[in-house]
């Protein structure tokens, strides 16, 4: 099981960053056709990971709903003010209304932090069952890869080389495997952690879909973009809840 | 039972108006900062109402099924993103917009119609299944129905509607919750087994309210007073639903 955290710990992190960068190469126009594309489809596999894998699978170890969904209300609420943190420090920073560049540094710390957590998430999937473990990575590299060719994006845009924004966001990006391992062996050995990293995951998953994406998609409003999302949407969710049920995972 | 659904509706939709409409007629200035305030409060009630209270007692009412009920939970919240959707798509091809900020008089209309008729029915079957459960949920919808009012007052108002038919219209389709409510408490009633997936579908809007919509409402104001005073007031809306709670356990 540890080389299979290990393995998707590298995709979801440096994998992640080489199809980012990908993009990069390839230029804005393919990317602007790409990179929503990808939102939309994050947007699917976040939710359905989150409400048909993790947290039923939380509430199923501990055998009480009342002790899991107080975590995820916890969870929501700290994504909400590290959220509203960042806004905030950025803001002081820059004397900004909109909030929509945010400089270098944070960015980079921004993202150390996100990976750091993306690691914990994949160690505490995995060791709950493979099929979950299998869902929360493919959901982690997809929406890891929209965003990391925005972190590039950012970075270039403040004066970056592109060589320099690509081993910066390497380097930042690579918590997630020192991450993954540490909360391997710490979950192992403590096992009545997991159901409450898994709420928490869920709690990441579902604030990154409903706050941070999903406005961000209802701001196309042609008919053709429109269709796009719903049939990603729905994609994804189709994708992950196969995932989740077959492989032979019962209940 | 019937008795507390029919007067927690009434709030909800002509008590909530009411109090919308008070707000109309003081100062713009404070006027912005109140609905500032009670929208922080609303994010705090309804996540804490669906995720303390709906979700597990409609997982603990439908025998443990988990899964079907957080599969109902996820198609609510698919159901709300494609409403919202369409909503912007008619709209924008009525008026070629590229911002959705101010909806157009009827779509507001009939979109609070709409929305009223389903706090009608989250209202019944809440007091259906726990009458705690019932005041939880009914201060959420009324915590949340008055910021919305008085934004859809104020939008009609700004569409050159006169005060008392913007008051007279508003009325008429905030009066959709009670007939819901009456209704959905007889219906339900009879299908007793179909309340826990209703309930899921119920706390699904109330997340994707609170995060789709007005979270990204919140993070717009960036000032550290803002933050501090949001903050302030969400936890007081999740403290207040815990205290509920917890007088229940007392009895």
């Amino acid at each position: 099981m540890l080389l299979w955290i290990i393995f998707f710990s590298i995709m979801g992190s440096v994998g992640a960053i080489a199809a980012a960068s990908l993009f990069v190469i390839l230029g804005e126009r393919i990317q602007k056709k790409l990179i929503p594309a990808l939102l939309s489809f994050a947007t699917g596999t976040l939710l359905t990971a989150a409400f048909i894998g993790l947290i039923p699978e939380a509430i199923e170890s501990v055998e009480e709903p009342h002790l899991i969904t107080p975590i995820i209300l916890g969870g929501i609420l700290f994504f909400f003010f590290l959220e509203k943190f960042l806004i905030w420090r950025n803001c002081q920073n820059n004397a900004c209304e909109v909030h929509a560049h945010a400089p270098g540094p944070l960015v980079l710390i921004g993202d150390a932090f996100h990976n750091f957590t993306d690691g914990i998430v994949i160690a505490a999937a995995f060791l709950t069952d493979f099929n979950i473990g299998l869902a929360a990575s493919i959901t982690i590299i997809m929406h890891e890869i929209p965003q990391e060719t925005g972190d590039f994006g950012i970075l270039i845009h403040n004066g970056m080389s592109n060589k320099k924004a690509f081993l910066y966001n390497i380097l930042s990006s690579s918590t997630t495997i020192p991450s993954a391992i540490i909360s391997y062996f710490i979950l192992e050995t403590f096992q009545t952690l997991v159901p409450i990293f898994l709420g928490l995951s869920a709690a990441s998953f579902i604030y990154i879909a409903l706050s941070d994406l999903t406005p961000q998609l209802h701001q196309r409003t042609e008919t053709k973009e429109i269709v796009k999302q719903l049939i990603l949407v729905i994609l994804g969710i189709i994708i992950m809840a196969l995932i989740l049920t077959l492989g032979g995972h019962n209940h | 039972m019937i008795f507390w659904v029919i007067l927690f509706s009434i709030l909800g939709s002509i008590g909530a108006i009411l109090v919308a409409l008070s707000f109309l007629s003081i100062k713009k200035n404070s006027q912005q900062k109140l609905v500032n305030c009670l929208v922080s409060f609303a994010t705090g009630t309804l996540l804490a109402a669906a995720s303390l209270g709906m979700i597990p007692t409609a997982i603990a009412s439908s025998g443990n099924q988990i899964q079907l009920v957080m599969s109902f939970f996820l198609g609510g919240i698919l159901f709300f993103f494609i409403l919202e959707k369409l909503v912007i798509w008619r709209h924008c091809h009525q008026n070629s917009c590229e911002v959705t900020e101010s909806a157009t008089g009827p779509i507001i209309l009939i979109g609070d119609a709409f929305h009223n008729f389903v706090d009608g029915i989250v209202i019944a079957a809440a007091f259906l299944l726990d009458p705690f459960v019932g005041i939880i949920v009914s201060i959420s919808v009324i915590a949340h129905e008055i910021p919305q009012e008085i934004g859809d007052l104020a939008i009609l108002i700004d569409k050159k509607y006169s005060k008392r038919k913007a008051f007279i219209l508003n009325t008429l389709s905030g009066l959709f919750t009670i007939p819901a409510a009456i209704i959905g408490y007889f219906i339900l009633d009879i299908l007793t087994l179909t309340i826990p997936y209703v309930l899921a579908i119920s706390a699904s809007s109330f997340i994707y309210i609170a995060l789709s919509d007005l979270t990204p409402e919140l993070h717009k104001n960036v000032g550290f007073k803002y933050i501090i005073r949001q903050v302030t007031l969400i936890i007081l809306g999740i403290s207040i639903m815990v205290l509920i709670f917890f007088l229940k356990s007392l009895i």
